[in-house]
């Protein structure tokens, strides 16, 4: 297995007088997880779509190891992906509906036995695929992404219908897919589902990619110098902190948020005017923070505000 | 195009429908076909009678054409299709193959059968004649099967796509029943692909496919 990027330039396309992608351009290299993060309606399944040769970009290119999609012989031997879990044909078995998929590209019934043993489906296989769980098909999605043993793995919210234990097993085997210098790229609505798991994201809104980093580098932009204040006397705590040059919101009803100020002079200002505290602590926002910072302006649809009156 | 026939037939043979389609097929027509003469005597073309089952078997014949592209629509496996097999025309024309190959080999037994079926009762059903008018009804059922296939590919919609080639069938006999000019009666007869005989329903076949192939080759799946 050689190693593949899954490579995306200037990507281009409208529907009508929709602009689904305008200009989306990213990476997503091998031995990582790259999370593919934005709103519904953003332009992830459309990148995946063109990626695969199933819609043809306005403009722009995407390439597998080099190469478009539409050139590979045997595709899914460089690029194993997941779309759209439920697109299976009811009365056919998991197995069969791998084993169609495994001759098309050359490979034999062995190969079927070890991915959907490999996914923990063996159990089931022989039973109509339309009887399965949503969980139970997007192993089976995964079961096909993987028949070829390709060097690059790309799943459209593999995570949709899975249960707790299902997600838990397959964030490990993204990473352990990773581990073997796999380039794996995972789309997901929830930043959240992300966390722990992906090594660098690609936030996109609107078309187009917004942030493009490391997931270590997103959490720091996004925790800024902010510093939680514990302390029984907020407002005393809140006056000395101003007067010391400090910015001061309330974060409940017995903490502070500072900014502009280290946890050390914090502590000293307090100190020194004789303020109690209890705790400083240095914010470190969670990925999902970070998310909401960069995603502000680019959902389409989101609710009004809701005016509370008392 | 080996793997792409090898797959396409794995597909065919693992869901049951088109097998309990071929097998309606095979009584329908076999089915039709005795109807026909266990009411007919010698005075008519018995040949034609035997095989009158072909009026009937068609409608299946069309079903499983149709289905063998339009269902993987409905349900998005075209995506997962297409994603395997990025040559959209090596595709279409490994389904064509699969399900022509089909049809050939269940119709030929259909027809065979009204065959026998025919000469049990009394009517004279042998020799080259026969022989050659059942190789061309088998050869009409291959036809509709690639049509339906064709227009499938055209309007991606299943019950449209039945409707169409059920209608493409038989609407035109109805029709011209009921027109009484003598040109246009005989234009509906010639170009129907019904009563036109094997080359105008081949230039029908041929150009949906066609059409189909241009169009699948173009559009986003």
């Amino acid at each position: 297995m050689s190693d593949a990027t899954i490579e995306v330039a200037g990507l281009r396309k409208r529907y009508g007088s929709t602009t689904a992608l305008d200009g989306m351009t990213f990476d997503a290299v091998p031995g990582r997880v790259t999370g593919f993060v934005g709103p519904n309606g953003a332009g992830k399944s459309t990148t995946m779509r063109i990626i695969l040769g199933l819609h043809s970009a306005d403009a722009g290119q995407a390439r597998i190891g080099g190469r478009p999609y539409r050139s590979l012989r045997y595709p899914l031997r460089s690029l194993g992906a997941l779309l759209d879990a439920s697109a299976l044909h009811p009365a056919r078995s998991g197995r069969n509906h791998l084993l169609w998929l495994a001759q098309s590209q050359g490979l034999g019934r062995r190969r079927v036995d070890e991915v959907i043993e490999l996914v923990g489906l063996a159990a089931a296989g022989r039973r109509a695929a339309g009887g399965y769980s949503l969980g139970m098909r997007q192993r089976l999605g995964i079961a096909a992404a993987l028949l070829g043993d390709p060097p690059a793995i790309m799943l459209d919210e593999p995570f949709n219908g899975m249960d707790p234990e299902g997600i838990v097993w397959l964030r490990g085997f993204l990473r352990a897919l990773a581990g073997e210098r796999r380039a794996v790229l995972v789309s997901s609505h929830l930043m959240s589902e992300l966390q722990g798991m992906a090594d660098h994201v690609v936030v996109v809104g609107r078309g187009r990619v917004i942030a493009d980093s490391s997931v270590a580098d997103l959490i720091a932009a996004a925790s800024g110098d902010r510093v939680l204040v514990r302390t029984g006397a907020p407002r005393e705590a809140a006056a000395a902190l101003v007067a010391a040059g400090a910015e001061v919101t309330p974060a409940s009803q017995n903490r502070l948020g500072v900014r502009a100020m280290a946890a050390e002079r914090i502590a000293e200002v307090l100190a020194a005017g004789g303020v109690p505290f209890s705790e400083l602590a240095p914010h470190r926002a969670t990925l999902e923070e970070a998310y909401f910072d960069l995603t502000g302006d680019a959902v389409e649809y989101r609710a009004a505000p809701t005016e509370v009156t008392p | 195009m080996r793997s792409a026939l090898i797959a396409e037939w794995t597909k065919q043979r693992t869901t049951p429908g088109a097998g309990w389609l071929l097998l309606i097929t095979v009584a329908s027509t076999v089915g039709l076909g005795a109807a026909v003469c266990a009411v007919a005597t010698d005075q008519y073309d018995t040949v034609r009678l035997a095989l009158s089952g072909v009026y009937l078997g068609q409608a299946p014949v069309a079903v499983l054409g149709v289905l063998a592209a339009s269902g993987e629509y409905s349900s998005g496996l075209i995506r997962v299709t297409v994603a395997a097999m990025p040559g959209r025309s090596v595709v279409l024309a490994a389904k064509a193959v699969v399900i022509a190959v089909e049809v050939a080999v269940v119709a030929s037994l259909a027809l065979l059968v009204s065959v026998l079926v025919a000469s049990q009762v009394g009517l004279s059903v042998a020799g080259e004649p026969v022989l050659r008018a059942g190789a061309g009804s088998a050869v009409y059922l291959v036809l509709v099967a690639l049509l339906s296939l064709g227009v499938a590919v055209v309007v991606r919609d299943s019950a449209a796509a039945i409707g169409a080639v059920l209608g493409l069938l038989y609407l035109p006999p109805i029709l011209t029943a009921m027109v009484t000019d003598p040109g246009l009666h005989r234009l509906l007869e010639r170009a129907a692909p019904i009563s036109g005989g094997l080359g105008v329903l081949t230039a029908w076949s041929g150009g949906f496919l066609v059409f189909g192939v241009l169009l699948f080759r173009s559009r986003d799946v």
